[in-house]
């Protein structure tokens, strides 16, 4: 049997993938924007949750509690890392260090938790800092997306991701952990998390509590994403990606409209990415960001649903992960039953075959979906509402 | 030699070209003209197969080509040479026409390169420039002998003169008839050029707005005082 | 060494002879087919591997003999033969279906990445499931390891495949201009490139032509990898992801529309790749006495510079064709 936390982190990463997805889609699929870069995006919102929330909350402290702080970061252990650095030199530029890191953020985390301004300013912080970054990750990937074409557009848009992320921040250590891993620090103020422990549900509060708070953000992007799918701009967007020159003689400002979405985009992945970071993966680490987990498999996602199709989309998200997953799980149980009859006899391939086997998967999938079904499961339905969706999905299921 | 029946043609949805018939005689001159916008390409384009045929038939030599896919004319004796992007621009005149015989093997090739210089000896002097710093003329000048590389019987020639000075466009003509008279090739010509094309052609249909509005002799054609002036800008 | 030694600007002429020829690739088959490749990389680390099992299973026992060196001979072509068979099973299997079907760019880009994600875990389970005591033990350990540094007059010892790299670069340069150039075939390739529509009138195979260019592609990307092995510190496929940021960088600064172009790019990009953070840092120290270590953001040079040219300066390297590149 399963354990329901196990079972609630997994519904956390669905979630996440969703948020990502919705994101991806509004950009690629509505826009026609190749967003190859997608990773940098949502490591952006995991940055702020493992880097800049930590520093803000010590900084904070500083002015709330300084006593707090002192006996916080004086710490003997510590000298040798720091020196006779004054304390805001500390935060600044060694709290990534891995062994002062490892110790510093399950103590800070019990300091927000008891402390209610602290813990609602880091959260609100948190938020808002994604959301801006996002928008600014949106506006410099923007830059090359209003001058390039499509392939050059998509070739440079990955190498942005891939350098930022895999290179510039995997190889700065004091940025945000660089090489090793850093820890992302507890959010909920414990007034929160008493009520959430109250649930009969033995788990960690603060999971429920990230999990409802998932929830409740992914069904707000995706309100919101059909708002905009069918609003004036989202026919617009679909009709600038299916053929731009007759868009713009109708006076519409192409490089005013790609901008717009790829901030909106930007900052819609950068937020699944502090809900990522901050409820179910608890280190942050550059390295894990890679081009293959968030900008391959949310494409292979949104191409699997069905482009510019919200809803496809999400059900995309959903077939995918649990496909991946269910690959994992399920292969070692097909490797004892090739071993019992001799087929196998190298143990230690179970591991390696269970990391290579969902990648495999997913390419499959994708280029099977490219030639048989280009235009993914659910095909796009322009400018219709939820409501007629829902309709037309209960009259397919009644028949 | 070529006989077009009833050809309804289209892309797509969008049908332009309504039940036109004609017939090409050997080693004659055939030109068709109109207005801008009538279909002459569109016509032609469903003669080579490039277009859809929606209904009518192409036959050449009493054999039915309409289906036959555009680079299989090629082996009926069919030379087709579109009006733009019928040369190489980065590939020199002496490889333009290496390429124009693709297939036919080394002597034969060195063979066919040398009579069509002999014809067109302006050629000869530029062989080794790039296509693309050719004048217009000498750019026709290669795209029709890239056509006659392979020694058709039947040639098909999409507007040569278009963007030519009139001189040169009129130069371009004479060579053509040449082709009938000394190469005793059979030409299929469209022509926004009218009155220059008619007067060297032997006969000539009028297409407008996708429909045959005169089919018969060029001379009669000239002669026509109200379809020249209403169509053809002759006076 | 403010002042780069000898033996330091051979070794960076290696880098960008690599790349050189991985750009060169990459650009082949763009402007034959419009694909952009992102499994060339990965075709790259099979070459890599094929030099490290040849060298495994045949040329270990002939460390002493001059023999040895006939290694760089071997090695490049049969991991030619191995990779180009590889792009023509990609291209014949993945892009001319899609293709044929009518498939975007894009579309066709999702298709290489995809393909790519299958070659790099199909290699990776292939590393982890051969024996220990042969691939394995290459996996960790410095590669290098298996060359003798010979004494070469006026540079002193250095890695013989240093040397290989930049006279095959060279060769295959030559190579690839006479075939395009001088038979048939290769001019053949040049018009189905420059008109297809026309190429196909006048009854060039241009299907055999793609075919071919696919496989020149794979071929010149494993016999870069298979000289490259000796520079890399171990293999490791996941090294491809990065890679191909620069393979992109070179073809893209020379013009993506060009091979000369993407030999010279590709050159530029590898070998600045090495020598300016190494420059730079050197020069951080003379001034500031203190040492820091840029090699390891050696990747963001190419990036920077392939930004640099797509955003600031379109023109790219002189003369080069960008027209159709940047939109309005």
């Amino acid at each position: 049997m399963v354990e329901l936390s196990a079972l609630m982190i997994e519904l956390g990463n669905i979630i996440t993938f969703v948020m990502v997805v919705l994101a991806l889609n509004l950009m690629a699929g509505f826009a026609g924007i190749p967003n190859f870069g997608m990773a940098v995006f949502v490591y952006t919102g995991a940055f702020v949750v493992g880097a800049l929330s930590v520093r803000f909350a010590l900084l904070l402290l500083a002015v709330l509690d300084p006593a707090t702080l002192e006996a916080l970061l004086n710490k003997p252990s510590y000298k040798p890392y720091v020196g006779d650095m004054s304390l805001v030199e500390i935060i600044l530029f060694k709290t990534m260090e891995p062994t002062i890191n490892r110790t510093l953020i399950p103590e800070l985390s019990s300091i927000i938790s008891q402390n209610l301004v602290l813990a609602l300013s880091v959260l609100i912080f948190t938020f808002v800092v994604a959301v801006f970054l996002g928008v600014v990750v949106g506006v410099i990937s923007s830059y090359a997306a209003v001058r390039l074409k499509e392939d050059y557009l998509a070739i440079a848009l990955l190498a942005f991701s891939e350098m930022m992320v895999q290179v510039f921040f995997a190889q700065t250590d004091s940025l945000a952990g660089g090489r090793y891993a850093i820890y992302a620090p507890n959010m909920w103020p414990s007034e929160l998390s008493s009520v959430a422990a109250a649930l009969p549900l033995g788990v960690k509060p603060e999971l429920t509590l990230g999990l409802i708070l998932a929830i409740g953000l992914a069904a707000l992007t995706y309100l919101y994403a059909e708002r905009i799918a069918n609003s004036p701009m989202g026919r617009a967007l679909r009709a600038m990606r299916d053929d731009e020159f007759v868009l713009s003689t109708y006076g519409r400002d192409i490089a005013a409209m790609r901008l717009r979405v790829m901030m909106i985009g930007g900052a819609l992945a950068a937020l699944a990415g502090v809900i990522y970071a901050m409820n179910f993966q608890p280190v942050v680490k550059a390295t894990d960001y890679t081009r293959l987990a968030w900008t391959f498999v949310p494409w292979a996602m949104m191409i699997i649903g069905g482009m510019a199709n919200n809803l496809g989309v999400v059900l995309g998200a959903v077939a995918i992960y649990v496909g991946r997953k269910a690959l994992e799980f399920a292969l070692p149980e097909l490797f004892d039953a090739l071993k019992a009859v001799g087929l196998v006899t190298e143990a230690a391939a179970v591991d390696v075959i269970r990391a290579v086997a969902p990648n495999i998967f997913v390419g499959v999938l994708i280029l099977l979906m490219l030639y048989l079904r280009p235009k993914g499961l659910v095909e796009e339905m322009p400018g219709r509402t939820l409501g007629d969706k829902l309709r037309e999905l209960k009259e397919k299921f009644s028949r | 030699m070529l006989r077009v029946e009833s050809l309804n043609v289209g892309y797509g949805k969008f049908h332009i070209i309504f039940d036109v018939s004609f017939e090409v005689k050997e080693r004659t001159i055939f030109t068709i003209v109109g207005p801008n916008g009538g279909g002459k390409s569109t016509l032609l384009n469903g003669i080579m197969g490039i277009a859809t045929v929606f209904s009518g038939r192409v036959l050449y030599k009493g054999q039915d080509i309409t289906r036959v896919p555009p680079h299989e004319k090629s082996k009926y004796g069919i030379g087709y040479t579109p009006q733009t992007d019928n040369i190489f621009p980065g590939l020199t005149v002496m490889e333009n026409l290496m390429m124009a015989a693709y297939g036919l093997g080394e002597s034969m090739a060195r063979d066919r390169i040398e009579k069509v210089l002999a014809y067109y000896p302006a050629l000869r002097r530029r062989i080794d420039a790039k296509a693309r710093n050719l004048s217009g003329g000498e750019r026709q000048m290669l795209a029709i002998s890239m056509n006659l590389m392979r020694d058709p019987e039947f040639i098909i020639l999409d507007e040569p003169t278009s963007g030519l000075a009139p001189i040169i466009a009129k130069d371009l003509l004479k060579r053509i008839v040449g082709m009938r008279d000394e190469l005793k090739k059979t030409i299929l010509l469209v022509e926004q050029n009218a009155k220059a094309a008619l007067e060297v052609s032997d006969d000539a249909m009028l297409l407008v707005s996708g429909r045959s509005e005169f089919i018969g002799k060029a001379q009669a054609l000239l002669k026509d005082e109200e379809l020249g002036r209403k169509y053809l800008g002759v006076k | 060494m403010v002042l780069p030694s000898l033996e330091f600007l051979l070794s960076s002429a290696a880098a960008g002879a690599a790349l050189a020829l991985l750009s060169m690739g990459i650009t082949l088959t763009y402007m034959t087919t419009r694909v952009s490749n992102f499994a060339h990389a990965t075709m790259a680390i099979i070459g890599a591997v094929t030099t490290l099992l040849l060298l495994d299973r045949f040329f270990a026992g002939l460390r002493d003999s001059p023999l040895y060196y006939t290694l760089f001979l071997v090695s490049p072509l049969l991991a030619a033969v191995v990779t180009g068979a590889v792009a023509v099973i990609m291209y014949v299997t993945t892009i001319r279906p899609l293709i044929k079907k009518g498939t975007g760019l894009i579309g066709l880009m999702i298709a290489t990445l995809a393909f790519d994600i299958i070659l790099n875990n199909l290699l990776t389970l292939f590393l982890q499931l051969t024996p220990a005591q042969t691939v394995g033990r290459l996996l960790e350990a410095n590669v290098k390891g298996y060359l003798v540094p010979v004494s070469i007059p006026l540079v002193g010892y250095m890695y013989p495949h240093r040397l290989f790299l930049p006279i095959l670069a060279l060769l295959v340069g030559i190579g690839l201009h006479l075939f395009l150039t001088r038979t048939q075939f290769g001019i053949s390739m040049r018009a189905s490139i420059e008109n297809p529509q026309l190429a196909r009138i006048i009854g060039i195979n241009v299907e055999r032509v793609y075919l071919v260019s696919w496989f020149l592609s794979g071929a010149t990307a494993g016999m870069a990898g298979s000289l490259l092995a000796f520079e890399m510190p171990g293999i490791s496929p996941a090294a491809a992801y990065l890679y191909i940021v620069s393979i992109f960088a070179g073809s893209i600064v020379g013009g993506l529309n060009s091979i000369y172009g993407a030999l010279a790019g590709g050159f530029l990009v590898g070998s600045m790749e090495a020598i300016v953070p190494v420059f730079i840092s050197d020069v951080y120290q003379l001034v500031t006495g203190e040492y820091i270590d840029l090699l390891r953001y050696q990747r963001m040079f190419s990036f920077l510079l392939l930004i640099l040219v797509l955003l600031v300066a379109p023109e790219g390297l002189a003369g080069i064709k960008w027209r159709g590149i940047r939109r309005g």
